[in-house]
């Protein structure tokens, strides 16, 4: 009898010991995407948990996962960027081969564009035309604005990452997909050919315009074997001169195995922001001005993060830190003039940068 | 909550006497209903029913169904990972005839390749046991054996048929033959899944249905062993396994454009020679290898072309010598152990071939007190990585409480983790001083057992240092690098329970599992850290499963359910993959004619056609139904 008594005891607490499972957050019906920041968090590769949080500036108040909230499903796999233009989001998920078209006010899906391997950041030039970076296939896609499809691919060089629209000349950075690169594709895009390759430095990875119309390139630096510093390359950031599309001057960042990464321009467009390490330590964000011709020993903001960007409205620099990559991650803001930290907002997961509107 | 009562009801009602108890002597219509409450000499460790292990084809589905274990399943033609009381999969040692299986170099085992017929006994030990058994031995050990054959000298053939919805089919083959002096056991499993099975894209506009694709898996194996008595006191036995697996993985559901493929290669060879000398001194002397082949491609597909990601090719190789004396008193056992262990393994991405030797000494001391009380003391010292690492456990046991019919045990053990080669030698990343991980558990059981009803409860404390998790070494060149960094504390409960009930004319077979498990970090890693005192992700509080078999005569109903707890899937507990409880039904009957079964089952898994996932984004199979056939030719 006893042993009956004491299974009923121990039965009873497993009863006891069943723990609830956490109630989802509750969709707000009154979301508004008129004014704020949206925060991107890629999420991790291959676990399809990339979002993106909606930041009010007046209220001090974050959404998270909007995208999810307003559309009733998950975003995708790797937000790599976002871009607003014509009313309209493209949210480039490398992860899950697509991109996201959204409303820009009321965030609801306008449309999927499928048929990339691995794109990486979206351009809009008109109405009808916008073109995508596509890592793993070396070339760049012509998207159809209205249609939402792709109708032409242009073969670049390896691994292109960023672009930017100099007059009707798009500017393609080749970072080397699973090989060195080290030149920057220029297409003309009345005919979709690439006029030019400029050779500018291993693993181009980011382009900034100045205040000059100048196009600055930041340059990784090539990583070789990953397995030791001592071979690879440094990085460097290189200008280019608008009109004639050649080199006009060369920095070089740091000592081997630094790799410089992220790159934002002031809203002054006279200095520029470089997330790197110098020296194989002091990691954090370095203020250089376009026309110093040195970068400081020593960071503007120090820390390691993994995107940065500037507020148009307050000038404000978005740090992003993704902690462990397993949690919510952290946007640091700081002056963009004294470098002072002002606070952090707990975003969602690996967020990688901000988009303003 | 609604299984839990339905569940516990059911079992007070066994419990209350309603029913009689069967004995293991009992037998109805010749053959059909033999039950047993076998089990392990030790009080912590359980055997998986022969009934139970018929159920299933593989061993994931097995201890995801029949235990309190969970899994990681990465959907259809994809790995299965173990969390054994909410460590990781490198944290449960698995051995086959005592032979480490899977590999130090991933420091897992993929369970998803281990079909069930190849052992005849499948033994969970719960809790640390790294003194007894070495590295990896964190969470609890399995033991997959093979009987010996002299102890049932009869000439068997068993076969076993199943084909399934997901135009599946599955071929098991036992042969078992021999003289008085040499016995052999041949076996051999093939599987064809093409996982053809639907589910819903959630991640799609208005959520379209759709074929799950490139998921085709085929695998096969062989296994030979020879017995071979030297004499009455010395045996020479030969295992040999070798098993090939080749299998699509199928896609993420929010990119079907990624597509991987995987081909598994394993060999295993054992040799031992045991004797007994002079009555009391035991000898043995093991010579064991390992081979794991993997190759593992993943691509992309643009346009028409795929475009590969990632091609992979890595071999690992294990060579284990062990020599293990032993001798009993009247009042006290003892056994030493040595041990010598090469580990090697060739991937481009270590640069160059890495291995490690590992040597060592385990001594085990059990004294027999009286009123059945026993003091079980186990060390062990290896030298690996150039490294002392200890292991000791004590552990007291007193059976023959209350009637005879309890025994109850006090276990406290101090525990190491080797890190895999991978951990050490990745490139970029792999970190070559890397720590063991450490860790200390308290551990309480209690066994009731009679002869028709086995009921084990287990409590466990413990905590793991040293906890080595990948982490960036430098976020912004996206290098990830492991490191000793967490601690993280387990407790929990698991309730084990076999039955076996007669009313009239029916027999009621039931198991039943049930497991609390918290497995909470406790150690913070910067300042903003949310992780600390969460549970760690994939790890589910609550897990239950329940078999319920009624017999009449010689067929059979039965009825089964797997209640799988939510499992968060971010460190800091806010994303979480919900809870799911699956039912299944079977139809059963056995045909005898002469000395040899055949058997029919009718099966309908997962009634309720849930979509369920145990990682994101990776759909599990909706309902399937199968058919299996079995047939057991005795000689």
């Amino acid at each position: 009898m006893k042993i009956k008594l004491g299974l009923l005891a121990i039965l009873a607490i497993s009863l006891q010991a069943c723990t609830e499972e956490p109630t989802p957050t509750p969709i707000d019906p009154n979301l508004a995407f008129d004014k704020g920041v949206f925060i991107i968090n890629e999420g991790n590769f291959g676990v399809g948990n990339a979002s993106i949080d909606f930041y009010q500036r007046d209220s001090n108040r974050l959404i998270k996962n909007v995208f999810e909230t307003v559309n009733g499903r998950p975003l995708g796999d790797v937000a790599q960027s976002m871009t607003i233009f014509k009313n309209k989001g493209y949210i480039v998920l490398n992860g899950s081969a697509k991109v996201e078209v959204i409303d820009a006010k009321t965030f609801k899906s306008v449309a999927s564009i499928n048929g990339f391997s691995s794109p990486r950041c979206f351009l809009g030039v008109n109405e009808t035309r916008g073109f995508v970076a596509d890592w793993v296939s070396n070339t760049v896609k012509e998207v159809n604005l209205k249609t939402n499809t792709i109708v032409a691919s242009i073969p670049v060089g390896e691994g292109p990452e960023a672009l930017i629209l100099v007059d009707s000349f798009l500017y393609v950075a080749n970072s080397g997909g699973y090989i060195n690169d080290s030149t920057i594709s220029i297409i003309n895009i009345n005919t979709n050919q690439v006029i030019k390759n400029v050779i500018v430095g291993d693993a181009p990875i980011a382009f900034a315009q100045d205040a000059n119309k100048d196009v600055w390139v930041l340059c990784r630096g090539d990583y070789k074997d990953f397995g030791m510093k001592e071979d690879d390359t440094k990085g460097a950031l290189v200008k280019l001169n608008k009109y004639s599309q050649t080199i006009a001057s060369k920095i070089v960042i740091g000592v081997q195995g630094d790799h410089p990464d992220k790159l934002a321009i002031t809203n002054d467009k006279l200095n520029l922001l470089i997330n790197t390490a110098i020296d194989g330590a002091n990691n954090g964000i370095y203020k250089i001005g376009i026309y110093e011709n040195t970068i400081p020993m020593s960071p503007f903001v120090s820390g390691y993060f993994y995107g940065i960007g500037i507020d148009p409205l307050d000038d404000k620099i978005y740090a992003a830190d993704p902690l462990d990559f397993s949690q919510d991650g952290l946007m640091w803001r700081y002056n963009s003039n004294s470098g002072i930290l002002i606070d952090s907002i707990r975003v969602g997961k690996v967020p990688n940068g901000i988009h303003l509107q | 909550m609604k299984q839990y009562i339905w569940t516990i009801s059911f079992l007070l009602v066994f419990f209350n006497g309603w029913s009689h108890p069967l004995t293991d002597t009992v037998k109805v219509n010749q053959v059909l209903i033999v039950i047993k409450t076998d089990e392990p000499k030790k009080l912590n460790a359980l055997y998986i029913s022969n009934f139970l292990k018929s159920n299933y084809t593989s061993l994931s589905d097995l201890l995801t169904n029949a235990s309190t274990i969970s899994f990681k399943n990465y959907g259809a033609g994809g790995s299965s990972t173990i969390s054994f009381r909410g460590t990781n999969a490198n944290h449960t040692k698995v051995l086959w005839n005592g032979l480490s299986i899977g590999s130090s170099m991933l420091g897992l085992l993929d369970f998803s390749t281990i079909p069930t017929n190849s052992s005849d006994k499948i033994e969970i030990q719960y809790g640390a046991a790294s003194a007894e058994y070495g590295s990896a031995a964190m969470g609890g050990v399995i033991l997959l054996n093979t009987n010996n054959p002299f102890e049932n000298n009869s000439n068997k053939i068993s076969f076993s048929q199943t084909y399934a919805s997901t135009d599946a089919a599955i071929s098991q083959l036992n042969l078992k033959f021999g003289k008085e002096k040499i016995r052999s056991i041949f076996t051999l499993n093939y599987l064809n899944n093409q996982n053809h099975y639907r589910f819903s894209n959630y991640t799609q506009f208005n959520n379209p249905k759709q074929n799950q694709i490139n998921a085709e898996v085929k695998s096969g194996g062989i296994i030979h062993q020879i017995y071979y008595q030297l004499n009455s006191r010395s045996l020479f036995t030969l295992h040999s396994w070798y098993q090939e697996s080749d299998r699509n993985i199928g896609p993420p559901i929010f990119n079907r454009n990624q597509t991987a493929y995987q081909l598994d290669h394993a060999l295993r060879n054992i040799a031992t020679y045991s004797t007994i000398k002079n009555s009391f001194h035991r000898y043995k002397w093991t010579l064991g290898h390992n081979r794991e082949y993997i190759r593992y491609v993943n691509r992309i597909k643009a346009g028409a072309t795929n475009l590969e990601l990632l091609n992979s090719k890595s071999t690992f190789d294990a060579i284990n010598f062990e020599f293990s004396y032993g001798r009993n008193f009247v009042k006290r056992n003892e056994q030493i152990n040595l041990s010598s262990i090469y580990e090697g393994a060739s991937i481009a991405d270590y640069g160059k071939y890495q291995y490690r030797f590992r040597n060592s000494l385990a001594i085990n001391e059990e004294f027999i007190l009286k009123n059945n009380w026993t003091i079980d003391f186990i060390n062990r010292y290896e030298y690996a990585l150039r490294k002392n690492l200890f292991a000791s456990q004590i552990s007291f046991n007193k059976k023959n409480l209350l009637k005879k019919d309890l025994a109850i045990g006090l276990w406290l053990s101090k525990n190491y983790n080797l890190p895999s080669l991978n951990d050490l030698y990745w490139q970029p990343g792999g970190n070559p001083s890397l720590l063991a991980e450490q860790g200390l558990e308290l551990d309480l059981n209690v066994k009731y057992k009679n002869k028709s009803d086995i009921i084990s409860l287990n409590t466990y404390y413990g905590m793991i240092n040293n906890w080595i998790l990948w982490q960036p070494a430098a976020i912004e060149n996206g290098i990830w690098t492991p490191q000793n960094l967490r601690q993280v504390n387990i407790y929990g409960l698991e309730l084990i329970a076999t039955m076996n009930r007669k009313l009239g004319a029916f027999y009621f077979h039931t198991n039943y599992n049930f497991s609390i498990n918290h497995a909470i970090n406790s150690k913070s890693m910067s300042l903003n850290d949310q992780s600390v005192g969460k549970q760690l992700i994939y790890v589910p509080i609550n897990k239950s499963s329940l078999l319920l078999k009624l017999s009449h005569q010689n067929t059979w109903f039965q009825y089964s359910f797997n209640y799988n707890g939510f499992r968060y899937t971010s460190s800091d507990n806010k994303q979480f993959l919900p809870t799911y409880l699956l039912h299944d039904i079977a139809l059963g009957h056995l045909f005898l004619h002469q000395q040899n079964q055949y058997q029919i089952l009718f099966r309908i898994e997962n009634i309720g056609n849930k979509n369920i996932e145990s990682i994101p984004f990776r759909p599990l199979p909706g309902r399937v139904y199968s058919i299996n056939l079995q047939l057991y030719l005795n000689k």
